[in-house]
């Protein structure tokens, strides 16, 4: 067993055993206040930006997607 | 590069925080719950690439390996008492599956059958956070072999299984 970080570079591996990459991913615990807190950072951060003319398009698609998907505050 | 030969629009850097000249839209500071000071000293005698009141840079901090880490709630605290009016996470990493590395094969699995036990080898920065997340999915390794971090060929020489332990492995 191995991380997926270490999977790239064994593509040539030669070991007789079976041999696995550990596949991860992180989960933020409260998740939808870190999106909350992304979206309204990354807006305030491209109304900063707009005026050079250097808004990454997907950055605002994926901003306004996040909001869009937000579970409703209960 | 990668913006005109894949058309990338949105970057996400590992270490770009000390990249001062690095323009950037946003920092999120990510700190590892299971050793959140790097020893408490800069590079070389510790793992800090700045010193902890540069933290007042960061948009956020996102504390990581959140259930790997006993007194979180006194790093948080620690957290807030450096940079007072910022947003605070914590996170933990999940197993997503595993994947054969020899068949490179690029279907994931939830749960390999291996037959137990397994031997673990890595070369990343926390080790033994690799193994516990191993161990967290019911797979005990019994021979852990580490190569320093970011080593270019990680890939060990010999893999201490008992004859057999490897007839079983071999037997999956």
């Amino acid at each position: 067993m191995t991380t997926a970080k270490d999977a790239v570079k064994l593509h040539d591996l030669c070991i007789e055993l079976p041999c696995y990459a550990m596949e991860i991913e992180i989960s933020i615990d409260d998740e939808a206040r870190f999106w909350s807190w992304f979206s309204a950072a990354y807006l305030a951060s491209a109304v900063k930006t707009e005026d050079q003319d250097c808004t990454p398009p997907a950055l605002t698609r994926l901003s306004r997607k996040v909001t869009s998907e937000l579970p409703q505050a209960t | 590069m990668a913006a005109q030969k894949l058309g990338s629009q949105v970057f996400v850097l590992d270490d770009g925080f000390q990249h001062l000249r690095l323009r950037r839209d946003l920092n999120i500071v990510t700190i590892d719950a299971t050793r959140p000071w790097g020893l408490g000293h800069l590079l070389p005698w510790g793992r800090l690439r700045e010193p902890r009141r540069e933290l007042s840079r960061a948009d956020c901090i996102v504390i990581t390996r959140a259930d790997q880490a006993e007194r979180v709630a006194a790093l948080r605290e620690e957290i807030g008492g450096l940079v007072p009016n910022k947003p605070v996470f914590t996170s933990r990493m999940i197993v997503r599956g595993f994947r054969c590395i020899k068949t490179a094969d690029r279907d994931m699995e939830e749960r390999v059958a291996i037959a137990r036990p397994v031997a673990a080898f890595c070369a990343i920065g926390n080790p033994a956070s690799f193994t516990m997340q191993l161990q967290s999915v019911g797979y005990e390794s019994v021979s852990t072999t580490v190569f320093s971090d970011h080593h270019r060929t990680p890939r060990p020489t010999s893999i201490n299984l008992s004859g057999r332990q490897r007839s079983q492995a071999l037997r999956v």
